[in-house]
């Protein structure tokens, strides 16, 4: 941790579940590497929720990917640690990454449609991990399927047990998911963008489900979306990520009443409930940056409707404004940003 | 994490300084992108050779074909006989050139009859569909349950042997994979002017056909005649080995091979030779083929 | 799994009746009269009649055909016209030679083809996938008798470790049934394990590409478990279609095979067959050999019942 970059204070700050350091990723592309993932900091602690936010190639799920270390093969990691209870995970043998996913970490995906494996029963893919992990026999692995299922709201677990992917629903598939994720009682559980592809009412049940397992189980839960809707439901803290970089983070609360980051006003202006007067929804003008061609200065600046000439001018750090608040934004002093009141 | 990857690319391409490829048609793509196939065009280069050989054999062969030397039998490669001589004293090397003509003339027979045997049904068969559709489909089904070779034996048994028999028994038995194609083809036509008819407009079905079907037809039809090439070369070797093809004193690579098995413990180049000759063929029919597939195909992303 | 199996035997009816017309067909295809042309060249009026009597052509077309299948469903093939034997007994006698020969080749495919496609799908691009996928095509494009030629050359003459023709029966002798299809599996093996691990490596490139397969890894398993368990499961789909192909092409290629090792089995006895021009003979090896076909396809049809839950389901 150094000064400039200051991380944001967990709820449990003795051990934290996760802790990652100045972690930068590049990917190799057709004209060497190019940096997808800029000096990001953070540590989880058990019980607690990070939300993870931001458009899509911003960064979220590469991330994700760092910790479960399951990065494409073109990609490396140049600097930067991640701990997991306190096991370092970058450069790490696969066999130790082999242990640790699906035991003290694991991962949901966003296509739960996708996700499982359409040529097993759901109980073998539940039961496998048991097996795996903890050394269970058949009996003992399809046993506590049948418990998983139930854990996850699934209805005549003992029978669905024996169904394949297929004969689910999207939403249930994901309540698989879960169960696969959670079978081994895992300390940290990454949600990646899990509710996405589900429509409205499933999601809001979805999200009950894993607040529920979050208390049963002690997990440390790292959520990634784009949904700020999403985030004010179930984070205790926030993380606002921009082309690779973390530009504002700050427990859930504050961040959606004071945002100090225009990016972060641009997103909350832009989410459903919160209508201009026209009645047309609000968006952030232009795209993000490829990773090739960031804009010199504050990769935000091209897009901002406050910038000034600094902007253009040296990268901004990520600093903090105020205790447990940091922002990468030059003027955040200056400027009023407008929040959501509940 | 995807869409990384894209962006990355994407944002490339401008920088990289080449002119942007925007084909104009289906020929220029196909052109563009089949130079790139290394191996499709040594393949090409090397039938085309094969061709050339075959037109020239008078001029490049050492020997008469058929002139037999009783002093010189299996006699092993040397600078009088190049690649040797088979039983009854014949230059392998000269009948090599003369045999590439027969192979290659089987091939494109075959080929031919299975293109000619498939055409109407299939088209009939796409275009109608219903009742007519099903009992084609039925019966190219039923011609492929059949074991290839086992079919072939049998129809040359009873149509008696010789090449141009042989041939149209491997056309037949190839027939099915011609017709599936052309009857998606006809089925692709009904459509096009279907919507056509629909529409109203202006364009007439038969600029349709020429500009929307019959491209999508060629490339799938131009790789499957070069796989099927390949198929038909084999499969005439095969036939010819058992007899059943080219009747002496003709040959086709095939045919010196099966002549020669016996003295394979002596003089292993009388089946060497010839058997190699028909495995780079075949293996050059296939690869362009490969080739001629991922360049006649759409564009993958 | 019962009613499938019902359902797709039912659907095997048409199909073998188009079959056998088409088989019984052949007769059309013989030039001029059949009975002359199938008599021999130097028949007598006598024997001419006598052949046409029992091929039966005297009668109406579909007259012939219904007696023929007929016949065939209770298992009789007729009699051969030079031979003084019944078909059925005769295929039923050669029949072991080439059920072995194809088994054991497609033995040898699957042999190959599984660590070969798994080695050169997980390793798309790399060193050992650009030699799996150029052996593959040279194994496709190479004429079974120049393999054999080779084989027999090192192992039989050169090094006389095997039999280089022959056959002794399972019951005789399992050692020296091996020993004497040896060669012979692999030479008619190496095309159809060419085209399997082609099949399994592209089958495993897109597999491994599937979001199930980042949720197997993500579980923690082995490598190990994640390529010969999830992935294996699903690429073996579209192989075992291109297995149950490649058995109806060996049954075929079966044929130059039993000539160059001498075994006698159905492909020696059509060859014979087809020199003397026995219809009734060749009729019933190809009646047997599309049928050998169709059951093996039928037991691929189920396997990928297996492979494939969605479609056990239907």
């Amino acid at each position: 941790m150094t000064a400039s970059e200051p991380t944001l204070a967990g709820a449990d700050r003795r051990s934290p579940v996760l802790s990652i350091e100045n972690l930068t990723v590049e990917l190799a592309g057709e004209h060497g590497h190019v940096r997808v993932l800029d000096d990001v900091n953070f540590e989880i602690g058990a019980r607690e929720t990070l939300g993870l936010v931001g458009e899509s190639g911003s960064g979220k799920t590469i991330t994700a990917l760092s910790v479960m270390g399951l990065l494409p093969k073109s990609a490396r990691i140049p600097s930067g640690s991640i701990e997991m209870e306190g096991e370092q995970i970058v450069g790490c043998p696969l066999s130790d990454l082999q242990r640790l996913r699906g035991s003290r970490m694991a991962m949901v995906f966003q296509e739960p449609m996708t996700s499982l494996n359409p040529a097993f029963t759901v109980g073998d893919q539940i039961g496998e991990t048991v097996r795996r992990h903890r050394g269970a026999s058949r009996r003992a692995a399809r046993a506590r399927a049948v418990e998983m299922l139930d854990l996850v709201g699934i209805p005549n677990a003992a029978r669905r047990v024996r169904s394949y992917p297929h004969e689910f629903s999207g939403g249930m598939r994901q309540r698989v998911m879960m169960a696969i994720a959670l079978a081994c009682e895992p300390a940290l559980l990454i949600a990646d963008e899990p509710t996405t592809a589900l429509d409205v009412t499933i999601q809001a049940q979805l999200l009950d489900l894993l607040r529920d397992l979050q208390d049963q189980l002690d997990l440390a839960l790292l959520f990634i979306t784009h949904d700020l809707g999403v985030v004010a439901d179930i984070c205790d803290r926030v993380m606002v990520m921009y082309a690779g970089q973390v530009i504002e983070g700050a427990d859930a609360e504050t961040l959606f009443e004071h945002p100090e980051h225009p990016y972060t006003e641009g997103l909350l202006r832009a989410m459903p409930h919160i209508e201009t007067r026209s009645g047309e929804l609000f968006s952030i003008p232009g795209s993000p940056p490829a990773p090739l061609d960031r804009p010199p200065g504050c990769a935000f600046n091209p897009r901002c409707g406050y910038a000034e000439p600094t902007c253009t001018a040296d990268a901004p750090p990520l600093r903090s404004i105020e205790p447990n608040h940091t922002t990468r934004c030059l003027l955040a002093e200056k400027l009023r940003l407008q929040g959501v009141q509940e | 994490m995807t869409s990384h990857l894209e962006t990355a690319h994407d944002s490339a391409t401008p920088e990289s300084g080449e002119t942007p490829e925007v084909p104009r048609t289906p020929w220029s793509r196909f052109r563009r992108r089949f130079r790139t196939q290394r191996v499709g065009l040594i393949s090409l280069g090397y039938l085309i050779f094969v061709v050339g050989i075959a037109v020239l054999a008078p001029l490049l062969a050492t020997d008469s074909p058929n002139a037999q030397d009783l002093r010189a039998v299996l006699a092993s490669p040397s600078g009088e006989h190049w690649l040797g001589t088979d039983d009854v004293g014949r230059d392998v090397f000269s009948r090599l050139l003369y045999a590439s003509r027969t192979s290659l003339l089987a091939a494109l027979l075959a080929v031919a009859v299975a293109l000619g045997l498939g055409l109407v049904p299939g088209l009939v068969a796409g275009y109608a569909r219903g009742r007519i559709d099903g009992i084609v489909m039925r019966i190219a089904d039923a011609l492929m349950a059949f074991p290839p070779l086992i079919l072939a034996v049998a129809l040359v048994g009873v149509l008696g042997p010789g090449l141009t028999n042989a041939m149209i028994a491997v056309g037949i038995v190839f027939s099915p994979r011609f017709l599936r194609i052309l009857r998606g083809a006809a089925m692709s036509i009904r459509e096009e002017t279907y919507i056509e008819a629909a529409r109203g407009l202006g364009c007439s079905s038969v600029s349709i056909i020429g500009r929307h079907v019959l491209p999508n037809v060629l490339s799938p039809l131009i790789v499957q005649i070069s796989f099927a090439a390949g198929t038909a070369m084999l499969a005439e070797a095969s036939l010819s080995f058992l007899g059943l093809g080219v009747q002496p004193p003709d040959a086709s690579w095939g045919a010196m091979l099966g002549r020669s098995y016996r003295f394979y413990d002596r003089a292993p180049w009388v089946v060497l030779f010839p058997g190699i000759a028909i495995a780079l063929t075949v293996l050059a029919f296939n690869l362009l083929g490969d080739a001629l597939r991922d360049s006649l195909g759409r564009e993958e992303r | 799994m019962t009613r499938l199996v019902v359902r797709r035997l039912l659907s095997l009816i048409p199909l073998l009746l188009i079959v056998t017309f088409l088989t019984f067909s052949l007769i059309l295809l013989v030039p001029g009269d059949p009975a002359v042309t199938l008599a021999g060249d130097n028949a007598t009026p006598e024997q001419i009649d006598a052949t046409r009597e029992r091929l039966g052509l005297n009668d109406p077309m579909l007259v012939q055909y219904g007696k023929w299948v007929g016949d065939v469903l209770t298992g009789d093939l007729g009699t051969s016209l030079y031979r003084n034997e019944q078909v059925s007994e005769t295929i039923i006698d050669r029949l072991p030679v080439t059920l072995s020969l194809t088994f054991l080749a497609l033995v040898v495919a699957l042999v190959v083809a599984i660590p070969a496609g798994l080695i050169a799908g997980t390793r798309a691009g790399r060193a050992s996938d650009k030699v799996a996928t150029v052996a593959a095509s040279v194994g496709v494009a190479t004429p079974s008798f120049l393999l054999a030629l080779i084989l027999l050359l090192f192992f039989a003459i050169w090094n006389p470790w095997l039999p280089a023709t022959g056959y002794v029966a399972l019951e005789d002798s399992p050692w020296e049934w091996f020993r004497h299809l040896v060669l012979p599996a692999i030479t008619l093996g190496t095309a159809a394990a060419a085209e399997m691990t082609r099949q399994l490596r592209s089958s495993l490139v897109d597999v491994l590409k599937q979001d199930y397969i980042r949720t197997a890894w993500s579980k923690g398993l082995a490598s190990r478990v994640v390529v010969g368990k999830h992935a294996l499961k699903n690429a073996a789909a579209p192989m075992l279609t291109v297995a149950g192909l490649q058995v109806t092409v060996l049954l075929g290629g079966s044929i130059i095979v039993e000539q160059i090792f001498g075994l006698p089995g159905l492909g020696q006895l059509v060859i014979s067959a087809v020199n003397s021009r026995d219809l009734p003979m060749i009729q019933g090896v190809v009646v047997a050999s599309v049928i050998i076909a169709v059951l093996a396809n039928l037991v691929v049809d189920l396997l990928y019942g297996y492979l494939n839950p969605k479609v056990r389901a239907q």
